[in-house]
Order: C-alpha cells, then sequence, then structure tokens
C-alpha cells in the first residue's frame, strides 16, 4: 500500500514535472517566434583553380591617369623622364641607321622591380577609365606602366599586331582629318620614324625618312603628305594605353617606323 | 557531403576555366607589313605601323582681314580698308579653286597688328581650320605698299609661310594674288596661277554683224581693258612668254593675217605678209618663234616664223588640213590637228615636223590641241554627237578624259600651273559665248566674269 505520504509526493513531483513542462513548451514557443530567418542558401562560387592558390595582394598596376584614389599611389620608382630631344636634323634625308635597342638594358630593366614570376590571371584587368588596351597585349603587359611585375618582356608578332592597332586606333580619327591636295597624292607613301616617351608624347619631331609610290605626276604632292603626318601626330598624341614592357625593346614602341598613305 | 559535391564541381569548373584559358580572345588580326622600300635597313628590328587615312574635301582656312600699324590714306583708299580688300581677293582665289572652304573676313572677326606673327590659335578652334591665314599692310613713304603675308598650321601651330610683297598701290590686287598664290602652292602642291593674265576675244553685237575686240584681264576678270577698238575683227589671240606681245588673227584691211601687238608700245604690226589664208598662230616656249598656219591652194600646213619676222619654215607637207599647232614646254614637240586619215584627230609630231603619229583614236574629231604647261597632258576640243566639249589626254595618247559636259565647250587654255584650264562655253540658244574654267579633275566649273561676251581665251604665263 502507499502510504499517505507517498501519494503527496507523487502529486508534487506530477505537478512539478507538469509546471516544468509547460515552462519549457512557453520558452520553446515564444524563441521560435522570435528567431530571425535563416539565412539564404550559401552560393557555392565555382572557383578555378587560381583561386585556390595563395591570394596574396597584387601590386597596383593601374597607370597613374586611371588612378582613383590615393590608395593606388605608385610605390615604385617615378618613371624615367623624358629623353632628352635630339639634335635639330638638318639633313632630313637619307635615313641615318637607328641605334639598335640595347637588348640587354633591356633584359635589365624588369629585373628591377620585385616581379612575381608567372601572374597568372593577373595580365588581362582593365586599366581604370581607358580602353582596356591591356587586354590585347596579353599577360603581364600593361599599359604605360615602367612598374613592370614581369619577366623580361619581348615584342611577340602578336603582341606587335595589337600595339599597331592601338596606335591605329588612337591617330585614325586624325589621320581621316587630311585633305588630299589632289589627284594621285593618295599614291604616296611617307615613311615616317616616331621616336616616343613612356608617357606616349612625341620625343622628337616626326621624322620623315622617306617615299615610296612617288613619280612625276604626284612628286609636287610629296609635302603636303609630309604636312599630314606631322599634323596627325600633333593633334592625336600622346599615345595612351601601349604596354610599358615593350617600350624600350627590340621592336619596341619607343621607336617606330609609320607608313602613311593618304587616303583618296 | 554538401562540401564535397562543391569541391567536385569546383574542379570541373576550374577545368573548363583552364581550358578556356588556354584560348584567349584575340584582338583582330593585324597584318605586320612587310619591309618596304623606303624604310631603312633595319625592318627586322623595328616596329612598323601602316595607316592610310584622309578625305577629299576642300580644306578648311581662315582669312581673317589684314590690319595696319597706323591707318594711312592711299590713292586705293585707306590702308585699314585695304586689308581688308586684300583679305578678300585672297579669301576669293582660294575659295575660287574649289579646294577650300574659306572663312573670310568678313565672318572672322578683325585680328591686332601684333597679332599678325603671334596667331592666337585657340580662337579659331572654332572654326574647325586647319590653315590660318594672315598678313599686314603698310604703306611706304615712297607710294608703295608693303604686304606680308603669313601662313599657319592650325595642327602643329607652326608657321609654313612667311612672304612679304612691295607693290604699286594701284597693284594691290597683286600683292593679294601673291599671296594667295604662295598659300596655294604650299597648300596643295601645284604652281601658282592666281597673279596672271588672259587675253581673250571680247564680242558683242547681233549675229550677223558681231564686233569682236582683242581684250585682257587679270584671271579672275578684274583690271579689265580693251586692246583693239573693234574695227576689225580678231581672233585666236595668244600671249607671249615675256607677256610684252600678243600675236593674233586679224581681218585689217578684209584680209586674215596675223598681227603681233606690242603691250608696252600699244602698237600692232603685221607678222607674216603674203596672199595665203594664215591663222592659228602659237608663241613657241622660248617666245622666239611663231607656229601657224597656212593654206595654199587648199592645202593647209603647219609653217614657223621668227616672232621678229622673215620667211616661214613648212613643218608639215601631208594633203589635207594640219593646223591648231601648239609646242611642248621644252619646245621639242609640237602636238596639232589633221583630217589626213580623213577626219579631225590629233598628231604629234618633233619640232622639226619629222616623227609624226596619230594620238586620237576616240570616235568622234579632235581639234584644238593645247600641251599643258607642265608637259603630262594634252587638252582638246572633242566633236561628236552635236556636243563639243573639252578632255585631255597623255601626249602619247593614253588616259582621255572628257571634263566638261555642256554641249558647246571649245577652245581650252592651260593655267600656268597646268591645273586648271579655261574656255569658252557657247550659251544654248543663244549661241552667244562666255568664259569658263574648270579643275583638271572636271569638278569646280566656274563662269569668269566679263562685261561683253568672251571667246578664244588664251592664259598667260604667271607674272614676275
Amino acid at each position: 500500500m502507499i502510504s499517505r505520504g507517498e501519494v503527496a509526493g507523487l502529486a508534487v513531483a506530477g505537478i512539478g514535472h507538469a509546471a516544468l513542462f509547460a515552462l519549457l513548451a512557453i520558452g520553446f514557443l515564444s524563441e521560435s517566434n522570435n528567431r530571425p530567418p535563416p539565412p539564404p542558401a550559401m552560393e557555392v562560387s565555382l572557383v578555378d583553380k587560381v583561386g585556390l592558390e595563395q591570394m596574396a595582394p597584387v601590386v597596383s598596376t593601374e597607370p597613374e591617369a586611371a588612378k582613383k584614389s590615393e590608395l593606388d599611389a605608385p610605390i615604385e620608382p617615378e618613371p624615367a623622364p623624358p629623353e632628352p630631344d635630339p639634335k635639330p636634323v638638318t639633313k632630313p634625308d637619307p635615313p641615318k641607321p637607328q641605334p639598335k635597342p640595347d637588348a640587354n638594358a633591356a633584359e635589365r630593366k624588369p629585373e628591377r622591380s620585385n616581379s612575381r614570376a608567372g601572374g597568372s590571371g593577373s595580365g588581362n584587368r582593365s586599366s581604370g577609365g581607358l580602353p582596356d588596351y591591356a587586354a590585347e597585349f596579353g599577360r603581364g603587359n600593361r599599359p604605360n606602366d615602367s612598374r613592370s611585375t614581369n619577366p623580361p618582356a619581348t615584342m611577340t608578332g602578336e603582341a606587335a599586331a595589337n600595339i599597331a592597332s592601338a596606335i591605329i586606333r588612337q591617330v585614325q580619327p586624325c589621320a581621316n582629318r587630311q585633305v588630299s591636295p589632289g589627284p594621285g597624292a593618295e599614291r604616296i607613301q611617307a615613311v615616317v620614324r616616331l621616336q616616343l616617351n613612356r608617357d606616349g608624347s612625341l620625343a622628337a619631331p616626326v621624322q620623315i625618312v622617306g617615299h615610296n609610290g612617288v613619280d612625276d605626276s604626284n612628286e609636287r604632292y610629296v609635302r603636303r603628305v609630309d604636312d599630314a603626318v606631322k599634323a596627325i601626330f600633333a593633334s592625336c598624341s600622346p599615345l595612351r594605353g601601349l604596354p610599358a614592357e615593350l617600350y624600350d625593346v627590340t621592336r619596341g614602341w619607343k621607336t617606330f617606323r609609320l607608313n602613311y598613305r593618304l587616303k583618296g | 557531403m554538401r562540401k564535397i559535391v562543391a569541391i567536385g564541381i569546383a574542379v570541373l569548373g576550374a577545368t573548363f576555366a583552364h581550358a578556356a584559358a588556354a584560348q584567349p580572345v584575340q584582338a583582330p588580326p593585324i597584318q605586320v607589313p612587310p619591309a618596304q622600300q623606303a624604310g631603312g635597313a633595319q625592318e627586322d628590328d623595328e616596329l612598323v605601323v601602316d595607316l592610310e587615312g584622309g578625305q577629299s574635301a576642300p580644306l578648311p582656312i581662315v582669312i581673317p582681314a589684314m590690319p595696319t600699324a597706323s591707318v594711312t590714306a592711299t590713292t586705293a583708299g585707306s590702308t585699314d580698308e585695304l586689308g581688308r580688300k586684300l583679305s578678300s581677293v585672297i579669301d576669293d582665289d582660294l575659295r575660287n579653286t574649289g579646294l577650300f572652304r574659306t572663312v573670310g573676313p568678313n565672318s572672322a572677326r578683325p585680328i591686332a597688328y601684333s597679332e599678325v606673327n603671334a596667331p592666337n590659335y585657340g580662337s579659331w578652334a572654332t572654326f574647325g581650320a586647319q590653315a590660318l591665314v594672315q598678313g599686314y599692310v603698310r604703306a611706304n613713304s615712297n607710294g608703295t605698299l608693303t604686304v606680308g603675308c603669313y601662313l599657319y598650321d592650325m595642327s602643329t601651330q607652326a608657321e609654313l609661310l612667311r612672304q612679304g610683297f612691295v607693290v604699286g598701290v594701284g597693284d594691290w590686287r597683286r600683292a593679294a594674288h601673291k599671296c594667295a598664290d604662295a598659300v596655294y602652292s604650299r597648300l596643295t602642291g601645284e604652281g601658282p596661277y592666281f597673279d596672271s593674265q588672259v587675253v581673250y576675244v571680247a564680242e558683242r553685237g547681233p549675229k550677223n554683224r558681231r564686233i569682236k575686240q582683242l581684250a585682257i584681264m587679270d584671271y579672275d576678270g578684274a583690271n579689265h581693258r580693251f586692246l583693239t577698238n573693234g574695227q576689225s575683227i580678231v581672233l585666236t589671240p595668244r600671249l607671249s612668254p615675256d607677256q610684252g606681245r600678243i600675236v593674233f588673227m586679224s581681218y585689217e584691211d578684209d584680209r586674215p593675217a596675223i598681227y603681233i601687238y606690242d603691250m608696252k608700245a600699244r602698237r600692232q604690226r603685221l607678222l607674216v605678209s603674203n596672199v595665203n589664208l594664215n591663222f592659228a598662230p602659237r608663241f613657241s616656249p622660248d617666245g622666239r618663234w611663231v607656229l601657224f598656219s597656212m593654206a595654199i591652194a587648199g592645202n593647209t600646213d603647219l609653217y614657223r616664223v621668227s616672232a621678229s619676222g622673215g620667211t616661214p619654215q613648212r613643218l608639215t607637207t601631208s594633203p589635207g588640213i594640219d593646223t591648231g599647232g601648239s609646242y611642248s614646254p621644252d619646245g621639242r614637240r609640237i602636238v596639232f590637228e589633221s583630217d589626213r586619215s580623213g577626219s579631225q584627230q590629233l598628231y604629234v609630231m618633233d619640232a622639226d615636223g619629222s616623227n609624226q603619229q596619230r594620238i586620237s583614236f576616240g570616235g568622234g574629231r579632235y581639234a584644238t590641241p593645247v600641251w599643258s604647261p607642265r608637259g603630262d597632258l594634252v587638252a582638246f576640243t572633242r566633236i561628236g554627237g552635236g556636243a563639243f566639249r573639252i578632255g585631255i589626254m597623255s601626249p602619247g595618247g593614253g588616259g582621255e578624259r572628257l571634263l566638261t559636259e555642256s554641249w558647246g565647250d571649245e577652245g581650252p587654255s592651260w593655267a600656268p600651273n597646268g591645273r586648271v584650264l579655261m574656255f569658252f562655253r557657247a550659251a544654248p540658244g543663244s549661241g552667244r559665248p562666255d568664259l569658263w574654267s574648270v579643275d583638271l579633275t572636271g569638278a569646280n566649273a566656274r563662269k569668269i566674269p566679263t562685261p561683253l561676251d568672251g571667246s578664244d581665251p588664251a592664259w598667260g604665263p604667271i607674272r614676275p
């Protein structure tokens, strides 16, 4: 038989459990009501193997013209000053052989920078507000930037074509404005040597080194064709967005030849 | 488990991404040009860029009024008025070539005297000009004018030209023409032609009683004056290379003959005196000879005679009509017309009459050939389909082109630079002739203002 005291004890225990159950139930319900909504499902992005590698900060290689804040201030030494103007040319012809670019010097320059070997995936970023010429030049070749982070650059056929394309794109509007002096002028091709500073400005006056397509019937227009090519580069320079690494290399854009022909 | 799936997808994605990276998007291929003839010996070591661009359009040019340092009265007006007139003449000269789009002194702001050799390029930018002509005028104490002429390139901001001209006050237009000539030559590469004169036949009166006078004027119709009074009909006047004489055909005393008019003495004399019909005279390039045609017994041949007179020398002998002779600029060859083949065609021969060759073979007839001062072309009148048109071809006979489309164009004469031709055009219906000019390209046909009707123009050389 259960004693009276045991009954009372059981009743107290039962009431206690019921009260505990009720308290827990109320607490659970109030917690579930105040609970913030669950976060959205995590997006899973498909990363390539580059993203899976070390993500060390990359030195800003934006050209100064495209900088938006002091955060992008250059940390490399100032670019070399423009080369001094050549001595006045008293005899424009015949063309003097240009000294070959110092291949050793060209190869030495990149060694001074803190280059990051490889640099896979770091060469195709847009250059701020400028047209994305960098994308045309392939990996590691940045527009008008002296702070190369790449191994010694060489001018490939593709890079040369892309630089030519970039130059043409910038000067074409000025070329289109030139007026043909007369019939037959369109057969004249002015062969011009251009010397540029690293910032794309002319380092020396446009030098006419020769002409093709000249005959008795159009010889009188040669001077005007020369005037036209000078006017083109007076109006459409400095040239922007050319890869700094390919400035002072063999076949670089420091000194290049331009063949200009008026459109008839 | 979920993480494992994501990594698996990432690896696949990386594989595709890597494959894509191996085929980067490339710019359109640019052909790297082959080595060029005039490019020097370093093609392999040099970046080469090919550029082509330009347009065939009038060149925009600004010509503000010429200022003067101190306003001085002259017989042609005050120097500040003259400055505006000078610039207006330059404006007209350049615009009328069809090769320039001018902003003349009526539209361009006046410039200060100090600005003449220190142009304010920025102030002209709104005109979109590629060149700027500035200058000044000054009256000298000896009664002459000094006109300064400057040409600037707006793109390079370089001075392309600086010339000064001292002229008598009455010759102020010549100073303007000289300045315009210098600008034109510098900007087109062509020789000058504005400072030149034209002799022609001024006509008036009814068709059956036409009065024809010898007249001379500037190329643009200014400074016009008559040289004969119209009592005798005159035809085919030609200026001598030194511009001191005019050879022409006249019906003086009702008998056609060749005369020479002396500009300085204002007197004419008979050059060829005989009973035959003499016509179509023209000076040799050195002015020592006159080429002409003489008809004897129904046969017409080319002759030459000393410009001072004497016995003519026969150059052609073939049956038929050989006429319209014109020397090449070096005096070694002659182009002429002949009907020896059955119709009028063009022929070329050596100056002594040897080595005669036909050069025209198109349909219709060819007449009045004139050798270009450059030597590279022959202009002519082509007759066919009831129309007379002006054409050109090479002295060898190739490259024939017709420059005009009207039905009554004939008698071409070359400007001294060989770029422009003057001719006369008969109006439809009335047949009244006027003088016209046309560019060598066939463009810019313009009527030359004359006080009367005009025919048979002969463009003289550039004046010294």
